[in-house]
């Protein structure tokens, strides 16, 4: 059996390692036009403010291509899935055949037209670690960065830049920070929390033009202000990595569509992670959930249904996130809704915890500063557990798993989920 | 694989599993040191759990599960799941996201006091045995295999 | 008022530089007399409030914990004593009677150390129980005057039902109710691994620990609680409880909070309602009266189970054992003055019965002179501390003792003298849910089947020194003791020669 897996990150790497498990014999080919060995993405905004260490940013150990015999091929971009003759060719001319093909292709930086910013050589994105490490060499202490977009990329990379540039300016089109992912009060609560380490927002404003020969040094806004820059990030969004997969006349919509076993339309492609569209179970629509833990889980499915035929249907999945900012620790899971009174249990300046609760079940959450046992709420949600069937309301304390009835508990702690 | 189970009727709520838990995940592995100067953090949970006679108590630890969700969800690669099936975190690596922390339905990991890692059972590996069975009092949490635990079910 | 004399008996000692504040001690003490102070981050103690039961000092991780006497003294007086005065205060303060737990505490004297046991130099040599097989076990019950034989050989004689057990030890009647149900089953699955017996009590006994029948002994006392057909024929003997040697001529009194749901299904009455056993069993008022009582036990029982009778050590013991014995009765259980209890009028444990050791051999003398010993076993209770003690009341002539107080020690008791409190720090005498979960059956009636096989070990290696290999051999064999620093008249009653002689 020959497998080939295109993408050497979460996804990716969790696939290697379930068609190892159920073929030591097959050849197993990683392609990634990356030149690293497979880190931890998130962790590039770690690396830029120096907390995690070159040696520490590998998602596995130094063996693990090699024990597993498992053949990386990097710095290598894969060009072509030829289906009929079930070949991929690379852009070094090489032809990799399979039996069993894996596109775990991620994302792609999304960068609005803009005037001005092509060919400028100070202009970065956020998503890659080469990206990180060439903005890490590149700044210095009297930089000016500006930001544009206030999600989480754009917020990680100021976190990252904190405290080694003269200035940060973070830019976003919507009125509050993390707008897709927060509700009103949990964006002010973070928003005040970042501005109060010396990083400044604009926002409800996009970048009219930029303004520099080869250099960018200026940015005129669309309120019509202007901004010094001489760093420019441009962290609006990201796009699944699809051009692959349409070249190969694989089904897509807004990203490759797969079945609940993770094969696309093409007989023989699976695809995982980023670049698919997955079934969020509690807005019951199939949506791009860009999560490392959804796509570590369908790089395993895909994986193992590949090397074992398609027997393992893929995880529910639903969004979640759990990420810091200065020391401001957030997690927050499924459809988090607006915020009201009825919603939000405990806040204070830094602290905050809301319940989105409907029909009996709680469908999302978020927990600032107030995270020590937050699975369980995951758990809930996942379960789709009737809070009536509780012991205690959910609400009124802390979780624990003494929130469940005593012959589930039990059940749960003795290894057996109901 | 072994792991540890926790009796609900003989839990007393006592934190000794606590405190014990503490000192072996120490430098100095001295009970005192540990608990006095050492800002560690215990990898037990001890719940209540209020019945209409009596508090009623029990000690939960990680249930090293065969899927473990907190290994997927992991951004750093930190948590592994060793040879022996044991769920652990390589502190060095760990960058306390607490992704971990979001997925697992136990609630079995904590943020460390320090803050820059999780904290959670690794069985007591580099010790030896587990020390919250070591000295649990009243033999409420015990090490077990799968048959045994499956025969006391 | 708030003018409070009483003071109080013990110091709990931290040691600041052991201390970790993990606050184990504050969750285990019922008596609440640890408190964390959050402020100052310190754990605290109030003093007043300690029994000195050892429950935080043993748990203690650190052991940064001590207890010692407060060191209050009183003005000098052999008269009125500490504690002497320490009673007026409380007496003047309450208006009520003392209530205090476990046995006699003063100063009386213990004959079982004032007597020494003798052992085989060059004749009869001594033998060796890890070498030489060694009998314990002792039948209790009536054995008949004489026996007959067919021309075969076998035995004619019908003989009146015994109870078998491996060593001549059994465990005392305590009820549930009085100890707590984890207790009990760590006693009922103790006898049941040694093959002895232990005693429900006036508590009835808990369908659940009717399989543990074969290993039970099913007690009938003034209160008649928990007694019906069904619990007379679950045990394997059944015991009538006239008296008892903390507190001869006292009823009992289990406080309406101890009765609980279970309690009051075993005890067979209202949950909440207080259990008073009355001083007398109000159908009793002479040994005929009492012989009606054991034949309707025994009818009840189809004449199959040993019915034993138990009355406390008192001054004419012996008179009322002759009439226990002619009554019907298939043993007779003596209590001394020693044995424990669970609540008992203070004045009435201090200064009530006679030691176990002088009733026993008198006795034992009354029975073999009025030739009706063998109509009954004799089995002693009332504070037996030692394999030592048994070896010596067995030569006294006893068959077997009931172990009470030595019982509870070994799984957890530390005689903190608090038992009527209910609020016993090691799930013993309590039926407080969260106290009584700190005894765990699993651990703790191992501890039992230690201490009595420990014992029973010993029973053998001192028996074997004398000569004897069958425990039999030794009962009322009053010639392996000799007194030590004991007068002509103890002697005689103890029936002994002094040391040397």
């Amino acid at each position: 059996m020959k497998y080939v897996i295109i993408g050497n990150s979460a996804a990716g790497v969790n696939a290697a390692e379930a068609i190892r498990k159920n073929d030591a014999k097959g050849t197993v080919t990683i392609i990634s036009d990356e030149e690293f060995s497979a880190y931890g993405r998130p962790l590039i905004s770690y690396y830029l403010e120096g907390k995690v260490k070159a040696e520490n940013m590998f998602y596995r150990d130094d063996n693990f291509y090699k024990s597993r015999n498992i053949n990386a091929v990097l710095n290598t971009k894969a060009e072509k899935i030829d289906v009929k003759n079930k070949t991929v060719s690379a852009n070094t001319g090489k032809k990799y055949a399979y039996d069993k093909l894996l596109i775990a292709t991620g994302s792609v930086p999304f960068i609005p037209q803009t005037q001005g910013l092509s060919n400028q050589e100070n202009v970065f994105t956020f998503l890659t670690y080469k990206e990180s490490r060439r903005l890490k060499e590149t700044i210095n202490k009297k930089s000016k960065v500006v930001i544009v977009g206030a999600g989480l990329i754009g917020l990680k990379a100021a976190e990252g830049l904190f405290g080694q540039v003269e200035s940060i300016t973070v830019l976003d089109l919507a009125d509050r920070v993390m707008a897709s992912v927060l509700d009103k009060s949990a964006g002010a609560l973070i928003q005040n929390h970042i501005e109060r380490n010396d990083i400044d927002f604009k926002l409800g404003v996009s970048v009219k033009e930029v303004i520099g020969q080869s250099k960018v040094s200026k940015i005129v806004l669309s309120d019509g202000s202007e901004l010094l820059c001489d760093i420019l990030i441009m962290a609006v969004g990201v796009r699944p990595n699809v051009e692959l997969a349409k070249g190969a006349g694989i089904k897509i919509n807004r990203a490759i569509i797969v079945d609940e076993y993770l094969q696309t339309s093409q007989k023989d492609i699976y695809a995982a992670g980023d670049c698919v569209e997955s079934w969020d179970c509690l807005s019951n629509v199939c949506k791009i959930l860009a999560l490392w833990p959804n796509a570590s889980n369908q790089g395993e499915t895909a994986g193992y249904n590949m090397s074992a035929g398609n027997k393992q249907k893929a995880p529910v999945a639903f969004a979640m996130n759990a990420i810091s900012f200065f020391g401001l620790q957030l997690i927050s899971a499924g459809i988090i809704g607006q915020a009201d009174k009825d919603s939000i249990f405990d806040i204070s300046s830094n602290k905050l915890r809301r319940l989105n609760i409907v029909d009996d079940k709680l469908i999302g959450y978020v927990l600032i500063n107030d995270q020590q046992r937050a699975g369980i709420y995951t758990a809930l949600i996942n379960d789709k557990t009737k809070l009536s069937s509780l012991e205690y309301d959910i609400k009124a304390k802390d979780i624990g798993l003494s929130v469940y009835p005593k012959e589930s508990r039990t059940c749960k702690i003795w290894g057996k989920n109901q | 694989m072994k792991k540890v189970y926790a009796f609900e009727n003989r839990c007393l709520g006592c934190g000794i599993c606590e405190v014990y838990c503490k000192t072996a995940h120490s430098k100095s592995k001295d009970v005192i040191k540990a608990n006095k100067n050492e800002n560690v953090t215990s990898a037990i949970v001890i719940e209540e759990i209020l019945q209409p006679k009596a508090i009623s108590y029990f000690a939960l630890q990680c249930r090293h599960c065969a899927d473990a969700k907190c290994v997927k969800a992991c951004i750093s690669g930190a948590m592994y799941k060793d040879e022996n099936g044991i769920v652990r975190n390589k502190e060095e690596k760990c960058v306390c996201c607490l992704s971990c922390l979001l997925v697992c339905p136990f609630g079995a990991v904590k943020k460390s006091k320090k803050g820059k890692t999780v904290s959670k059972c690794d069985l007591c590996i580099e010790v030896g045995e587990p020390q919250c069975v070591l000295h649990c009092p009243n033999d409420a949490i015990k090490v077990l295999d799968d048959k045994e635990a499956e025969a006391l079910k | 008022m708030s003018l409070d004399f009483s003071t109080p008996l013990f110091e709990v000692i931290r040691d600041e530089k052991k201390c970790i504040q993990c606050k184990v001690c504050v969750k285990q003490c019922s008596n609440k007399v640890h408190s964390y102070d959050e402020e100052e981050n310190l754990v605290k103690a109030d003093d007043i409030k300690c029994v000195n039961c050892h429950r935080c000092v043993l748990l203690c991780p650190t052991r940064a914990l001590s207890i010692k006497k407060y060191s209050l003294e009183f003005r000098e007086n052999a008269n009125w004593t500490g504690q002497a005065i320490n009673e007026i205060y409380k007496q003047a303060d309450t208006g009520g009677v003392l209530l205090t737990s476990m046995g006699n505490p003063k100063p009386f004297p213990i004959y079982w150390d004032k007597m020494l046991l003798n052992a085989s130099q060059v004749t009869n040599p001594s033998i060796d129980p890890l070498r030489e097989p060694m009998e314990t076990r002792v039948m209790i019950g009536r054995k008949p005057d004489s026996l007959e034989y067919d021309k075969k050989g076998k035995l004619i004689t019908q003989l009146p039902p015994q109870l078998e057990l491996s060593a001549p030890i059994l465990f005392s009647a305590m009820s549930y109710g009085s100890i707590s149900r984890n207790a009990h089953e760590s006693l009922a699955r103790a006898a049941t691994e040694l093959g002895i017996c232990y005693n429900t009590g006036e508590g009835g006994l808990n369908r659940d620990f009717y399989k543990y029948g074969p290993n039970t002994i099913v007690q009938v006392a003034s209160g008649r609680f928990g007694v019906s057909r069904e619990y007379l024929n679950a045990g394997a003997a059944i015991e009538i409880k006239i008296g008892q040697g903390a507190k001869p001529g006292i009823g009992g009194h289990l406080p309406g909070r101890k009765v609980d749901e279970d309690v009051s299904a075993t005890r067979m009455i209202p949950i909440g309602s207080d259990a008073i056993s009355p001083a007398p069993h109000h159908d009793i008022y002479s040994i005929e009266d009492l012989r009606q009582l054991i034949y309707s036990l025994k009818e009840t029982s189809g004449y199959k189970k040993p019915v034993f009778v138990k009355i406390a050590a008192v001054h004419n013991a012996a008179a009322i054992a002759s009439g226990v014995v002619r009554a019907g009765a298939d043993a007779v259980v003596v209590d001394g003055f020693r044995g424990g209890t669970g609540a008992a009028p203070l004045r009435v444990r201090d200064n009530v019965g006679i030691p176990i050791e002088l009733a026993l051999a008198a006795i034992d003398q009354r029975l073999r002179e009025e030739g009706i010993r063998n109509q009954a076993s004799l089995v002693i209770a009332g504070s037996v501390r030692n394999s030592a003690d048994i070896v010596k009341a067995i030569a006294l002539g006893a068959d077997a003792v009931y172990i009470g107080s030595a019982a509870l020690l070994a799984i957890g008791c530390h005689m903190c003298h608090s038992c009527s409190t209910g609020k016993c720090n090691w799930g013993i005498a309590t039926q407080e849910p969260e106290l009584v979960k700190r005894l765990n059956p699993d651990i703790m009636y191992k501890r039992l089947v230690n201490l009595v096989t420990a014992w029973n070990h010993e029973i053998q290696e001192l028996i074997g020194g004398m000569g004897i290999n069958a425990i039999d051999s030794l009962r009322g064999n009053r010639l392996m003791l000799r007194g030590v620093g004991l007068n002509e008249k103890e002697l005689e009653i103890l029936g002994i020669k002094h040391a040397g002689e």
